[in-house]
């Protein structure tokens, strides 16, 4: 349904001395319809930068994303207002997504405004229609956002973002602001809406329970390459990276931790990304490393068998 | 008062009794009389017309003008932002009294170019309040979000950046009517405002000036007015300011500091 090609973003500032920080670098990537994809990986390495690509909140530097077929970057806005409704983004922060001017309910029912053809009656019925689904009741309807409570409020960003029918929902830490409880009452209704509406999901965390329970597939990410993807990453693990992840959540290894400067690769240093920090690193890592395939897996490293 | 001074002046503001001229305070004549014989109180509730008038008129015409403004180079940014604020910061540079003064003399004397005058100086201070708040809001999430189930700049702009960035500048607005019955007073003064025969604060100032060691009430009056009105309104934007924050009223900080 959605698949990027040699995904490549590149930030850029300072006005005399530009810094360019590359954020994704060659992501290709696919989802299927009714899918639920987890895309994990430590803070900085590209997740949201990638999650915004993929939407088209950000232009890429290089390489393409198709929507069923459909080649949407390089499309002007007009033409891409049609596929709007049909991918949505989550946002971390609930309570940035919502006019603070306006009540809930006028903000759900904003997008069936804006995309016209719709009465009031009809637009009624929708919102209602929204707010049952995602567990609110009558009496939310007319509150402002700073009346709702963060799990309320992202409840009401989900609705929102169900208005127009979407065929994916890329959920950019959804639920990483929220305490457990309300984010395993919002994991469960997710995966509900999307069992009854048959959408793929995207699921970007750093929080790897979150992802397991949730995901089908797993994309594990660094330094803005995806270096493993496959079913079961988090039960066998075969990328250093992947270990030293899932070695972070249980020892809080120091290896995760690092800051920036210790990682840092010399210009144009084309090998292994990984290869300064990999306790298993050999002169090979400094060759330049390709997604293989490893029995059903995906693994960026020349090591794993 | 202002609106109902034709059937709250005890006298006719144009009635001139050249005997009773210069009357202090009475039971007849509360705030006294001018050196015309004309009763002080009617022509402080007549001025209070004439100076509100030039107050919220002046003050509509610019916040709307300075609101366009400045929401489209906010929004827009590049070279719009560029051409639009290198405008408002050219007649910011002029110090604003003297912009003033010097556009009501080159358009002449009267109530519509001192307006005028007026407006060229104070729509910049709209202007600028109204960009920096919209590139504020301009980065929020809700901005975005409607864009991307493709809203169009337009509506944006008035259903969301217009709402959130209209408290600030209202509040402005409030402080703007003070300043501006200030400076139309001042202009009146300098006998750059309105016709003499008009009653009006600041004129009435400048009458009584030449007699405000025999009769100090000619001056007294008009500038009480014109100092609880600015204040007035100052309090207003406050009271304003307290009363569109929806939030302010639920914080638990609220009574404690």
């Amino acid at each position: 349904m959605l698949k990027a090609e040699n995904l490549h973003f590149v930030y850029t500032s300072g006005l005399i001395k530009t810094i360019k920080k590359a954020a994704v670098c060659g992501v290709d990537l696919e989802i299927f319809p009714g899918e639920t994809v987890a895309i994990v990986g430590e803070s900085g390495c590209g997740k949201s930068t990638l999650a915004k690509t993929l939407v088209q909140q950000l232009v890429p530097a290089s390489g393409e994303v198709f929507f069923g077929g459909t080649k949407l970057t390089g499309m002007s806005w007009k033409n891409l207002r049609k596929f709007m409704g049909k991918i949505q983004l989550i946002p971390q922060n609930p309570d940035d997504v919502v006019d603070p001017k306006w009540t809930v309910e006028r903000s759900v029912a904003e997008p069936f405004v804006i995309c016209r053809g719709f009465s009031k009656e009809e637009i009624l019925v929708n919102v209602d229609a929204l707010f049952a689904e995602v567990g609110l009741s009558a009496e939310h309807k007319p509150r402002y956002p700073h009346e709702l409570s963060g799990g309320e409020l992202q409840r009401v960003v989900i609705a929102r973002a169900l208005a127009l029918k979407p065929d994916l929902l890329v959920c950019d830490e959804a639920t990483s602001m929220l305490d457990v409880s309300v984010q395993a009452f919002i994991v469960t209704m997710l995966k509900d809406i999307q069992k009854k509406r048959g959408l793929g999901l995207v699921f970007i965390t750093h929080d790897l329970e979150v992802a397991k329970a949730v995901s089908d597939r797993v994309l594990v990410m660094y330094a803005g390459e995806i270096v493993e993807e496959g079913k079961d990453v988090f039960d066998r693990p075969l990328h250093p990276y992947t270990r030293a992840l899932l070695d972070a959540v249980q020892y809080a290894s120091l290896e995760v931790v690092l800051p920036e400067e210790g990682r840092a690769l010399p210009d144009g240093f084309t090998g292994c990304s990984y290869c300064r920090l990999c306790r298993e690193r050999t002169d090979a890592c400094k060759e330049p490393q390709k997604l293989r395939d490893v029995s059903g897996r995906l693994v960026r490293c020349w090591k794993s068998k | 008062m202002a609106i109902f001074a034709g059937i709250l002046a005890p006298y006719d503001y144009t009635e001139k009794n050249l005997q009773n001229r210069l009357q202090p305070p009475s039971s007849d004549h509360l705030f006294g009389t001018d050196h015309l014989g004309r009763d002080i109180l009617t022509m402080v509730m007549y001025g209070a017309r004439t100076s509100l008038f030039v107050g919220f008129v002046v003050v509509c015409i610019s916040l709307a003008i300075g609101v366009t403004l400045g929401v489209l180079a906010g929004y827009y940014g590049g070279w719009l932002d560029e051409i639009i604020m290198r405008l408002t910061d050219s007649f910011l540079a002029f110090p604003s009294m003297f912009l003033a003064l010097a556009i009501t003399a080159f358009l002449g004397q009267g109530l519509k170019n001192m307006m005028l005058a007026l407006i060229i100086v104070e729509w910049t201070v709209f202007a600028r309040i109204a960009r920096g708040s919209t590139l504020d809001v301009k980065t929020k999430g809700y901005v975005r979000a409607s864009r991307w189930i493709g809203a169009s700049n337009g509506y944006v702009m008035i259903k969301h950046v217009l709402p959130n960035i209209i408290s600030p500048v209202l509040i402005m607005a409030t402080l703007g009517i003070g300043n501006v019955i200030l400076a139309a007073a001042g202009l009146s003064f300098l006998g750059l405002g309105v016709q003499p025969s008009t009653p009006e604060w600041g004129a009435m100032l400048d009458a009584g000036r030449t007699y405000v060691t025999t009769a100090p009430w000619l001056m007294l009056f008009p500038g009480l007015f014109i100092m609880t009105s600015v204040l007035a309104f100052n309090y207003f934007g406050d009271g304003l300011r307290d009363a569109l924050d929806q939030k302010m009223k639920y914080t638990e900080l609220e009574g404690r500091f």
